[in-house]
């Protein structure tokens, strides 16, 4: 499970990238990204996402968005991308099994 | 290597060269010196600390007997390394070299033995700044050696940054040519209008592009960015332009352009992490319809009369991110008179008066319509766009913005 807080842009998108890495590299495989603190994600957050769920479904394993913020599931929409993650409206609807925390 | 006098002589020639160009800068004094003395021989050590304590200079001194320990202290340091040649862990130009290496800011001078003198010379043409001769040399030569040293080096880093930017802008005009096209419109109706600007606190443009052909009767318009920032995006934005380009021009079927820039955008890529986002419109000659493909990227506008629409688009994942299979095509109406405007996220990013609010689609359409009701022409139409957006931003924009205006004429 990542928590992620604020706005990924340019500038933080890195930071979200090696937690999403890590925690990859750290033999999860569903990785969980808790969008409800998110504000805003530019075209570079959007890659690192896409980044991750790629290198996710290489290893057999997922990527799922939870909870986003109205203005980052429209970001989600408008760049086509709604389609391709799977998106959680809460996190009380997640059966959670045990994970590493990491903030970006 | 230990002293045998405790006067030492500063050697001459170099010294007087220094104060003939520093006298000609007055203004450029150091108050306080950080040292970093690197001196196997407790003896040396104490001997420099107390010729420093009887001058004028305020310098403080960090004192580690081998180059490992000196390692520690290297990163962004600044001030003044006073370096023997000969540490039991490194010695000669090797040392040297490692120390100019791993310190790159800071200024280094040499500490030769009286029969080392040959090794000052060489350690000055391999980028230290000055040699001492051990036992030559009194506190105030000392002194002053150290500190004109450090003003050379910082004359020499500002020389350097700004061959640096210099070197950044050339690269950039050479990258910016490959990107911002003449579009090829002649003897089309249409008129474009295009225009960039780059965003704030980058060395480097980004990969926004944009192109607009004409081939058998029908115009071909794209605008796209590459996601992320830095040379090998901005590269790879150069080449999707110029394939674009290239297979429009060839006589690819429309409905082929895309599938085949993806194929090239993912042999070209640097890193298997770069994606683009691009609109495509193509509108056939003497018509008022237009066609539009979108991939990950913010949809187009329609400026018609007074009036400012989104057009209605399906998207698709931004092209890199899947093996491409069939690609979305929507119609609008794009009626003479009418201006079609194509532009980049980073204008839609610009924040909406406070954070974290964003301008997004829609306050994008609510700032051009109001520009449009105070008169602003389509020609004029960028400029004030993007001062607008960076009034609402409070400041200039973070990334690139690239704006490509098509309106459609009246004339054959």
């Amino acid at each position: 499970m990542v928590t992620v807080r604020g706005e990924i842009d340019l500038y933080t998108a890195p930071q979200l990238q090696s937690g999403l890495l890590n925690a990859l590299e750290d033999g999860a495989r569903r990785l969980v990204v808790d969008m409800s603190g998110v504000e805003f994600c530019d075209s570079t957050g959007m890659s690192v996402l896409l980044s991750a769920l790629k290198r996710a479904r290489e290893h057999k394993g997922t990527l799922e968005l939870v909870a986003p913020k109205p203005a980052v599931r429209k970001i989600l929409e408008v760049t086509g991308l709604a389609s391709v993650f799977t998106i959680q409206d809460s996190l009380d609807a997640l059966p959670l099994a045990a994970g590493s925390g990491s903030t970006a | 290597m230990t002293m045998t006098d405790t006067e030492l002589a500063r050697l001459g020639d170099t010294g007087r060269a220094a104060e003939a160009v520093m006298e000609r800068r007055p203004s450029a004094t150091v108050e306080a010196v950080d040292i970093l003395l690197i001196e196997d021989d407790t003896q040396d050590a104490f001997l420099v600390e107390e010729l420093l304590a009887d001058t004028a200079l305020s310098a403080h001194i960090t004192w580690v007997r081998t180059l490992a320990e000196a390692r520690e202290h290297f990163a962004g340091f600044r001030g003044c390394v006073l370096l023997d040649l000969n540490l039991p862990d490194a010695a000669g130009m090797e040392l040297l070299r490692e120390v100019l290496t791993s310190a790159p800011s800071a200024a280094v001078v040499v500490l030769t033995g009286l029969n080392d003198e040959h090794e000052g010379v060489a350690a000055v043409a391999a980028g230290a700044q000055d040699y001492l001769v051990k036992g030559q040399v009194d506190g105030s030569l000392l002194a002053r050696s150290l500190r004109y040293s450090v003003e050379r080096q910082r004359a020499d880093e500002n020389a350097r940054q700004l061959r640096e930017a210099e070197l950044y802008a050339r690269e950039n005009m050479r990258l910016e040519r490959g990107l911002l096209p003449q579009v090829l419109l002649d003897s089309t109706p249409l008129v474009p209008r295009a225009f960039y600007r780059p965003g704030r606190k980058r060395a480097l443009v980004g990969g926004d592009f944009y192109d607009a052909v004409h081939k058998d009767g029908t115009t071909h318009v794209i605008v796209g960015d590459v996601s992320g920032h830095g040379p090998d995006e901005a590269a790879l934005g150069v080449s999707l332009r110029i394939a674009w380009r290239a297979l429009v021009m060839g006589g690819v079927a429309e409905a082929d352009l895309l599938p085949a820039l993806a194929e090239i955008l993912v042999s070209e890529r640097a890193q298997d992490e770069m994606y683009a986002t691009l609109c495509q419109t193509s509108i056939d000659t003497g018509r008022e319809e237009a066609r539009v493909r979108l991939f990950g990227h913010p949809p187009p506008l329609v400026l018609n009369g007074g009036k400012v629409e989104e057009v209605a688009v399906t998207p698709s994942p931004p092209l890199g991110v899947f093996p491409e299979g069939e690609t979305e095509v929507d119609e609008f109406r794009l009626p003479r008179g009418a201006t079609l405007m194509l532009y980049t996220d980073g204008l839609v990013d610009a924040y909406d008066g406070a954070p974290p609010a964003r301008l997004e689609v829609d306050g994008l359409r609510r700032l051009v319509t109001d520009l449009l009701g105070r008169g602003v022409s389509v020609v004029d139409l960028p400029e004030h766009v993007i001062d607008e957006a960076e009034r609402s931003n409070g400041g200039p924009l973070q990334d690139d913005v690239a704006m490509l205006l098509i309106t459609h004429g009246d004339r054959p």
